[in-house]
């Protein structure tokens, strides 16, 4: 029962079978939001750029993750950095954009860094008692990449890059990432809970009536979820016979006549040459490995009901304009599919808001992965949102399910 | 401001490097595989910015000619997209965001459209050796826009749920069920 006090409804998981889904204030509150920046979004991994955007000494990029603002810069011993974005005189930002430097300096008041975070020069300080700008540094977040992909997690208890990608790294083997091209993307802002965006992800049981595309270009019959610890699988077959309709039909026609064009990559199985893996890795990415290339999506919150999306794209390296027309076909695919899920999630973000909704229940053969982002979330929220329903103890011990 | 000043310049150049296509062993062959691949008929490509039309049939090696029926393909483009796609200068994203924004439009079968693509590569690279034959240097100079770009979008939207698609089947009427 709901309660002035509490920040949010609570949530039991009983099993996917029995619980009921996450409550609708889940989806509303802007106060768990908040506190999900803290206790969430502190604690994961996140996807922040490009290991080509670093490649040389001196080449930054600047992000935001969880409100801290950061800069992942390739230091002068070609290592890998990931430097608080704040200047320690009064919080300008050292680095903006994105480009290559010997040194940052802030654009306020112009103290400079070295690559490694020390500070280098502090003009107009030489008055100031008790100040030793040799001993000052710029706080360093963890950073490590992955593939084509630079990450960065800013608190110490969350475990190594490759535990977190352990269902996925297996996968990606076939596809060689570390030879496809980056060839853009493109953003969305949707007017939805970042939850409700990625609770979208998480099945394929509105697959039918939200993407009659996709459903035409997927097998009726092959649609699998495997949950891992920290990221969970779908794959979804292409279909056998392979009927009318397309994965690609607004524009080529039947998957079949598409893949007469277009065959798959080079050196994928049998399953990756006919078929979709879509990895969601908690909370914010999904990772989906196509015939053709790999799209990365990354959401991000920007507030309470408002979240932001890029899509990013990876294909095998074309210079004729017959396949960079078969890409352009996969790609203006796959931003149709997210234009009817970006409409969606608007309207069911509507409908959280109703005062005769409070919580829905999962489809346990379909929605075990929704469930499964569930219990994970809940695991890392639900210890603060006792202290702060309490506002006096300590936050007690999160306990992720295995 | 585009890049071609006149229409009559567009028709020239496209009619010069279209002309040179199906002329060529490449375009034969090209208009071989169209024809298995189930491009047969005429296309006719309009352009906006400066307005123009250009009729080909590739099957039957003819640019410009006035067709006998209703073209298979139909293709709308703005003039200079259509002059940086010749120029194989865009990439896949902004290729697809041409599409996206109806700034492309086109209506044909799924087979013929898919032909088409094909026909695009073996064509393309006739565009730059005309306009280099012709001395339109000015034209292969023109400034290129940006490639593998991030697409940001701040409108609200496209609405698509419950449309029907061009390429879906019809809905079962009562009488049909």
């Amino acid at each position: 029962m709901q309660t002035a006090e509490r920040v949010v409804s609570e949530w039991r998981d009983v099993g996917v079978e029995r619980s009921g889904t996450l409550p609708a204030d889940w989806y509303t509150s802007r106060e768990l939001f908040e506190l999900e920046q803290q206790h969430l979004f502190r604690h994961v991994w996140t996807c922040v750029g490009r290991t080509e955007q670093v490649a040389e000494p001196g080449q930054f990029f600047t992000c935001e993750v969880a409100n801290e603002q950061v800069v992942v810069v390739r230091d002068s011993d070609q290592g890998l950095r990931a430097l608080s974005n704040v200047c320690l005189h009064r919080a300008g930002p050292v680095a903006m954009g994105c480009g290559q430097r010997k040194a940052f300096q802030c654009p306020y008041h112009g103290w400079t860094y070295e690559l490694d975070g020390r500070v280098r020069r502090t003009r107009g300080m030489e008055s100031t008692e008790d100040f030793d700008p040799a001993s000052m540094r710029l706080p360093e977040f963890r950073v490590a990449t992955w593939g084509p992909l630079v990450w960065v997690a800013l608190e110490d208890d969350v475990p190594p890059l490759e535990e977190w990608l352990s269902q996925i790294t297996p996968r990606a083997a076939n596809y060689r990432m570390d030879e496809l091209t980056y060839v853009g993307g493109r953003k969305w802002r949707i007017a939805c809970n970042w939850k409700m965006y990625v609770d979208n992800y998480m099945e394929g049981y509105h697959i039918p009536f939200i993407h009659p595309g996709l459903n035409q270009g997927l097998s009726p019959t092959v649609y699998t979820y495997e949950l891992g610890r920290w990221s969970n699988q779908q794959y979804g077959a292409e279909p056998h016979p392979r009927g009318p309709g397309s994965r690609v039909a607004s524009v080529l026609g039947s998957v079949q006549a598409f893949r007469t064009l277009k065959p798959p990559m080079e050196g994928l199985d049998a399953t990756e040459r006919n078929g979709y893996y879509f990895f969601w890795l908690f909370p914010c990415h999904t990772l989906n490995f196509m015939p053709d290339g790999f799209l990365l999506m990354s959401v991000r919150p920007i507030d309470v009901e408002l979240t932001e999306s890029t899509f990013s794209w990876w294909f095998p390296e074309e210079t004729a304009l017959d396949r960079k027309l078969l890409q352009a076909a996969v790609v203006n695919f796959g931003h149709l599919v997210n234009t009817e899920d970006v409409e969606i999630c608007t309207h069911a973000q509507r409908g959280m808001r109703s005062s005769v909704y409070h919580q829905g229940r999962y489809s346990a053969e379909q929605e075990k992965c929704l469930h499964h982002f569930h219990r994970l979330a809940t695991a890392y929220m639900e210890p603060h949102l006792a202290a702060a329903t309490n506002g006096n103890g300590r936050p007690l011990q999160r306990e992720v399910p295995a | 401001m585009s890049h071609f000043a006149t229409a009559e310049e567009l028709r020239a150049e496209l009619g010069a490097f279209l002309r040179e296509f199906v002329g060529s062993e490449t375009g034969r062959r090209a208009a071989d595989a169209a024809r298995e691949a189930g491009l047969i008929g005429p296309l006719i490509l309009r352009t906006v910015n400066p307005a123009a039309a250009v009729w080909l049939d590739v099957s039957e090696g003819r640019v410009d000619a006035a067709p006998d029926g209703e073209p298979v393909i139909e293709l709308e483009l703005e003039a200079d997209d259509l002059h940086d796609l010749l120029l194989n200068r865009l990439g896949p994203v902004e290729i697809s965001q041409l599409y996206e924004t109806d700034r492309v439009r086109f209506a044909g079968p799924p087979e013929a459209l898919g032909a088409l693509a094909i026909l695009a590569g073996q064509l393309q690279p006739f565009y730059p050796e005309s306009l280099a034959r012709r001395g339109r240097q000015d034209l292969l100079d023109t400034p290129a826009r940006p490639t593998r770009t991030l697409w940001d979008v701040d409108g609200p939207p496209r609405e698509v749920i419950g449309k029907r698609r061009p390429w879906q089947r019809p809905k079962r009427t009562a009488e049909a069920v």
